[in-house]
């Protein structure tokens, strides 16, 4: 597969995160979601078996039926469920230490894998900027196996060297990774850092270093491999409005 | 059973300054917009608002908020941040924000 012809990074980010998902894990992602939720459906086209819980309240639902808009509060992440399972429910699920997978997002990271949802600049009460919250994430992180941040911008303004106001932040006996269109850092169980552990085929360990703003102690790291034939298949197969495009 | 239907106006009357208002439905979706849009032309002030994810109606409402008490707070997605709750939330603005997540 050939970067610029049969796979760009869109692709190529959302492969890595399909990637992550193994058969028998319960993955959730929440709303403003569509880059999870495109590559969760890709994941069920590809026959990986593993129990999608969203806050539409469905399980499973039919993954058959494209998305039409980036929402992932319409009905098309419940029409077809095989059960009903509220977000009160999930939330319980998780905190027993069931949950495999969430997958959250940010305005901001840190080394240590501290995120902003809150706010940006200024101080809480005065922000700069007002975010979004986070969306029940410092819920989420610390019960959940493995936090899985996708963030489709990896520059020096999201990836900074110290977030002020941390919404949530990792536990260190739970694995935490953030996934860019450029690479994937992880912070294994035990440890409290974020390392790079591999790039895409696009880039360099270089590149990712001028992009991110704490220092990476990594100088050599694998690349991964693209995007196969079947991966790209079940991508374009789920998402014929190309809704993975979205957020790139 | 108690009647409890009523025009929207006269469900609008029984808002009173101070109180704290729970609007269903999330970020652009299910929201009491119509509701909302009745009650932001009223003299109201020192609302509460809380929500899971509240979006467009609330939104509305900024302007007679003082505290909001949320998971999320936006529109999700195409329609980006809410806008109201950044202008009456951020730098000197009056509204409080309460996260609860």
């Amino acid at each position: 597969m050939e970067f610029g012809k049969d796979y760009g990074k869109p692709e190529m980010f959302a492969t890595a995160v399909m990637r992550e998902i193994k058969d028998g894990e319960i993955v959730f992602h929440g709303l403003a979601s569509s880059t999870p939720m495109v590559v969760m459906k890709a994941a069920k086209a590809l026959g990986k078996d593993f129990t999608y819980v969203t806050l539409s309240d469905g399980v499973d639902h039919d993954w058959n039926r494209p998305p039409y808009v980036a929402s992932t509060l319409t009905e098309n992440t419940y029409t077809g469920s095989v059960a009903t399972f509220g977000l009160d429910e999930i939330f319980d699920l998780y905190a027993s230490g069931k949950g495999d997978i969430a997958f959250l997002s940010c305005l901001q990271i840190d080394k240590t894998g501290r995120i902003a949802m809150s706010y940006v600049g200024g101080d809480y009460d005065h922000p700069k900027l007002r975010g979004p919250g986070g969306a029940g994430s410092a819920t989420l992180t610390p019960v959940t196996k493995r936090t899985i941040i996708w963030k489709t911008a990896h520059d020096k303004r999201t990836m900074v060297e110290h977030v002020e106001f941390a919404t949530t932040s990792p536990a260190v006996d739970k694995e935490f990774t953030l996934i860019t269109p450029l690479c994937i850092f992880r912070k294994p169980v035990g440890e409290k850092l974020l390392k790079l552990e591999c790039i895409f085929p696009y880039t360099t360990v270089d590149e990712v270093k001028e992009n991110t703003a704490w220092v990476i102690d990594e100088t050599e790291v694998p690349v991964m491999a693209p995007p196969t034939e079947e991966e790209l298949a079940a991508l374009k197969k789920v998402d014929p409005n190309n809704i993975l495009a979205f957020e790139f | 059973m108690k009647e409890k239907l009523m025009s929207l106006s006269q469900a609008a009357d029984l808002i009173q300054d101070g109180m704290l208002l729970a609007l269903g439905g999330n970020a652009m979706h299910r929201n009491p917009t119509l509701f909302a849009l009745e009650l932001a032309r009223r003299p109201l002030k020192g609302l509460k608002v809380c929500g899971a994810a509240p979006g467009i109606a609330t939104d509305y409402l900024m302007a007679q908020v003082d505290t909001a008490y949320f998971g999320f707070f936006g529109l999700e997605n195409e329609a980006g941040l809410a806008p109201q709750m950044r202008k009456y939330m951020e730098g000197d603005g009056p509204a409080r924000a309460i996260e609860g997540s």
